[in-house]
């Protein structure tokens, strides 16, 4: 197997892919899907930790299924909103909703 | 006589060409200016995590990636596209706000610190031998943990999906 650093290199380089979608995306989709791909890399950060350090306690991977529980329900609470906001200002730009911008 | 190739070579080989399989398709999710592409990557890229986690011997989580992130999450995006869809031209839009660059340069920066960190803590670290007992796979450990120390936490995520389905139709619902 690789050593550990190499696999947490690897859930870096993908939770900041992801936080660059969420930086520069104008679509909520898109920005939703960002989300999803840093919870990814957190996931895969847990589930390494817990076989290369604690095998004998798969605590991480327990801990892994709530995380994707949890990720779940935002998915499903989020594009709840997307539609509301949809229906209501007519666009899922963000820069175009802006009403609780000072 | 050529001698037998090691398996565990053969798994770290695997292990890098599933990573870059991922980081292609995470990247494809942020970069392509089509939306539903970006769907069909996040699919590709979570079908490469889902991968490995098989290498990372956690075969439960590996099926539940699927199902869940594969199966459900994509097709909810890919339903919020469908209902949220404007009729615009193709490519005419831009996708990305005016902050590409220095979201860039942060994010390297970032990147960088963060790997310098890792490289440093953990270097070297080799994976444990598998200490589990030999007659309970993977998924009945992790049902054991659930009904027994994770119990609580197990019940108040049952409840957690039911806010959020309950709340997800107030909010998406016609008034």
């Amino acid at each position: 197997m690789v050593p550990l650093h190499h696999v947490l290199i690897f859930t870096a380089a993908l939770f900041a892919v992801g936080l660059y979608g969420v930086l520069v995306r104008r679509n909520m989709v898109g920005i939703l899907m960002s989300i999803e791909l840093m919870l990814n890399a957190a996931n895969v950060n847990l589930v390494a930790f817990s076989r290369y350090l604690h095998t004998a306690q798969i605590s991480g991977q327990v801990f892994v299924v709530f995380t994707i529980t949890v990720a779940a329900a935002e998915a499903a609470v989020a594009l709840a909103i997307i539609l509301a906001i949809y229906r209501r200002r007519g666009t899922i730009k963000m820069d175009e909703i802006n009403l609780m911008k000072w | 006589m050529t001698p037998q190739a090691d398996p565990q070579s053969f798994a770290a080989i695997w292990f890098y060409v599933f990573a870059a399989a991922a980081l292609a398709a995470a990247v494809c999710v942020v970069a392509l200016p089509n939306i539903v592409h970006c769907a069909m990557s996040l699919a590709a890229s979570f079908i490469a995590v889902a991968a490995i986690y098989v290498l990372l011997d956690a075969e439960f989580l590996a099926a539940v990636q699927v199902l869940i992130y594969v199966g459900a999450v994509t097709v909810l995006i890919l339903f919020a596209i469908m209902l949220s869809r404007k009729y615009i031209p193709e490519g005419a839009l831009r996708c990305h706000n005016s902050q590409s660059i220095p979201a860039l340069l942060l994010i390297a920066l970032f990147l960088a610190i963060g790997a310098s960190i890792v490289a440093r803590a953990f270097h070297g670290v080799a994976p444990a031998a598998l200490s589990a007992p030999a007659d309970l796979t993977n998924v009945q450990l992790i049902g054991v943990r659930l009904m027994r120390l994770y119990a609580l936490p197990f019940e108040i995520a049952s409840v957690v999906l039911l806010v959020a389905m309950v709340g997800a139709i107030i909010i998406a619902r016609r008034d």
